[in-house]
């Protein structure tokens, strides 16, 4: 059991680094591209209102740009548990079987998000070969945000899964501790 | 397709599971058990342009504005300049704080921003001069619901987007059911203070400390004047009046006013992009299981039960009003409007209802949501800052509740009340 344990935090401990280093560079990244956002669209009235020159790009990046804050952020709040949840039910639930439910979750959230991770990187490769219309701009560099989202929610949803197995093992530990 | 999609959603919401992961585990089960794997596809295409739209943009941006206002100290302003108003009357403190919800709803358009930024000011300012902590958390929490009523408002938008309304329509309509639950909180708050003989705040102000105090206000308050005059009068699109009222909010917090420092703005932009993220990928996955209901005809069996309840348009508005008041209780306003939104619009929009009325009732109704227990946000964020139990915060709120409900009662039965700006102003 301990030699498990310990196996599972070892592979933990390098996961865990890796996703907060992936998550918190991304969610950095989002704010950089908000900012950026702002300025199109700010340089679109601009330009319409003072310029009297309607710039056509300005909204198709813009757009792209939020979707890409989207799925930079997955990750973060992911891990921070900044997803809404209606937590009152779970937590009614006995000690153990609501560390079930978790780990039911938790897996169920890497089957669905691997499953729409490998659609996405057909998703991708669509935009291989066309164009963004306002801009010369292949749609894959807007449409990699998907897998890169699914990816790493996958990636955290391993951490957390394997930090959810450790607990359960925790309290066997210490009751086989008692028990000796 | 079967409808197993929704048994697994409601199974793991009620497990807890986040309500972005439901939304997408609910369809992806069904397509499995159906063999329809092949549509997952559609399930990415639809999530993807679910969060790709130029309307939904005007929530980070009005988040980001929001942030720029908080962060850069506009709140002391806001509550000074309420303080001259009205701050002589009895409870003037309780009737301080409920006018500053109302100046800050136009400002932030969240009630989770106004409890936090109103709260932490005034809660202890109240508890100082004799108030209890709890019936000044509750004043806090039940007024920070107008946040969202008051224009700009992020639930309006999103229930626009996914309802396709008009933004301005809806920001006009919320109008008159925010200033009327500040009406009737303000009374409320003025009874319970002459019951309790709650103090005064402060002596009744001269015209010229109210004129110096609108002074240190006036630039933050006229963001609303800005946004909707903006998009009204038709100069902007609603997502442009949002960028513009973000981009004002940074010019007079950090040119004029000098309240904030360039090396917050980092983190400002980081916060306001985690706050929208974690909404437009719960808009995305809102859209997919949109789609799923419609295409599994969920949407038409359930339209033609509710419907077989009775003919009565009045008595379905009444059920329907009690349904969301029982689903705010357990769901965030936001998620609520985007899953029940696609489901109960298109019913009432067939009884003959106006789509903009019944977008105005639902919003306001879930806001309200936002304040009760089990499930309130507001009242969550109240509780943390006040340092009262919820519960309490909870018990104290009832009055204030009783004002909400029937707000929403006058707002479902007097269409004029929602329906005349948008109609002037020709939205409707």
């Amino acid at each position: 059991m301990i030699k498990l344990q310990q196996a599972l935090f070892a592979v933990n401990t390098p996961l865990g680094k890796l996703n907060y280093v992936v998550a918190n560079v991304a969610k950095n990244l989002a704010g950089g591209l908000l900012a950026l956002m702002l300025a199109m669209i700010l340089a679109q009235v601009f330009f319409r209102y003072v310029l009297n020159d309607s710039l056509a790009w300005t909204e198709e990046l813009a757009k792209f740009s939020m979707v890409w804050v989207a799925c930079l952020v997955a990750p973060w709040a992911y891990r921070a548990y900044l997803n809404v949840s209606i937590q009152m039910f779970a937590d009614a639930l006995p000690d153990v079987l609501r560390r079930i439910t978790e780990i039911l979750i938790t897996l169920l959230v890497i089957v669905i998000c691997g499953i729409f991770f490998l659609q996405s990187l057909e998703f991708w490769q669509s935009g291989l070969s066309i164009n963004a219309s306002s801009v010369p701009i292949k749609l894959a560099y807007f449409y990699s945000c998907a897998p890169f989202a699914f990816g790493s929610i996958c990636l955290v949803g391993l951490e957390k899964l394997i930090e959810q197995l450790c607990l359960p093992l925790d309290h066997c530990f210490a009751t086989q501790q008692d028990v000796l | 397709m079967s409808l197993s999609y929704f048994w697994v959603f409601i199974l793991l919401l009620t497990a807890g599971a986040p309500v972005i992961f439901a939304l997408l585990i609910g369809p992806g089960v069904s397509l499995i058990l159906d063999g329809k794997e092949v549509f997952f596809s559609a399930l990415l295409n639809r999530l993807y342009s679910g969060m790709n739209s130029f309307p939904l943009m005007a929530v980070p941006f009005f988040i980001l504005a929001g942030e720029l206002m908080n962060q850069g100290g506009i709140t002391q302003s806001i509550v000074r300049f309420s303080q001259t108003l009205i701050g002589h009357y009895r409870g003037g403190l309780a009737q301080v704080n409920i006018l500053s919800s109302v100046l800050f709803a136009g400002l932030s358009g969240s009630a989770v921003a106004d409890t936090s930024a109103l709260g932490k000011m005034l809660i202890p300012a109240m508890e100082q001069n004799g108030y209890s902590r709890r019936f000044a958390a509750a004043v806090t929490a039940a007024s920070s619901v107008i946040g969202p009523i008051i224009p700009p408002s992020g639930i309006m938008i999103l229930y626009a987007f996914i309802m396709n309304v008009s933004v301005a329509g809806m920001f006009l309509a919320g109008i008159v059911p925010g200033i009327l639950i500040c009406v009737g909180l303000m009374l409320m708050t003025s009874r319970i203070a002459k019951k309790r003989n709650y103090p005064v705040a402060n002596a009744k102000a001269t015209w010229h400390q109210r004129g110096s105090a609108l002074k240190s206000s006036f630039l933050p308050l006229l963001t609303p004047v800005i946004l909707l005059g903006g998009i009204v009068l038709g100069v902007f699109t609603p997502t442009e009046a949002a960028a513009v009222a973000a981009g004002y909010a940074l010019i007079i917090t950090l040119f004029v006013t000098n309240t904030l420092k360039f090396n917050k703005l980092p983190t400002i932009l980081v916060n306001a992009a985690v706050q929208s993220g974690t909404i437009l990928l719960l808009v995305g996955s809102a859209v997919t299981f949109a789609w799923i209901i419609t295409v599994s005809g969920m949407a038409d069996t359930l339209a033609s039960e509710i419907i077989g309840i009775t003919d009565n348009v009045l008595l379905l508005l009444l059920i329907i009003n009690l349904f969301l008041f029982a689903i705010g209780m357990f769901l965030d306003a936001g998620p609520a409007i985007l899953i029940l939104g696609p489901v109960l619009a298109p019913i009432f929009i067939t009884l003959g209802i106006d789509p903009l009325h019944f977008a105005v009732i639902m919003c306001v109704n879930l806001t309200v949501g936002l304040a009760t227990p089990p499930m309130g946000l507001v009242l969550f964020v109240a509780a943390s800052v006040s340092g009262e139990k919820t519960e309490n915060i909870a018990l104290e709120m009832l009055p204030f509740l009783a004002v909400e409900a029937a707000v929403i009662f006058l707002i479902t039965y007097f269409p004029a009340l929602t329906m005349t700006l948008p109609k002037f102003f020709g939205f409707a």
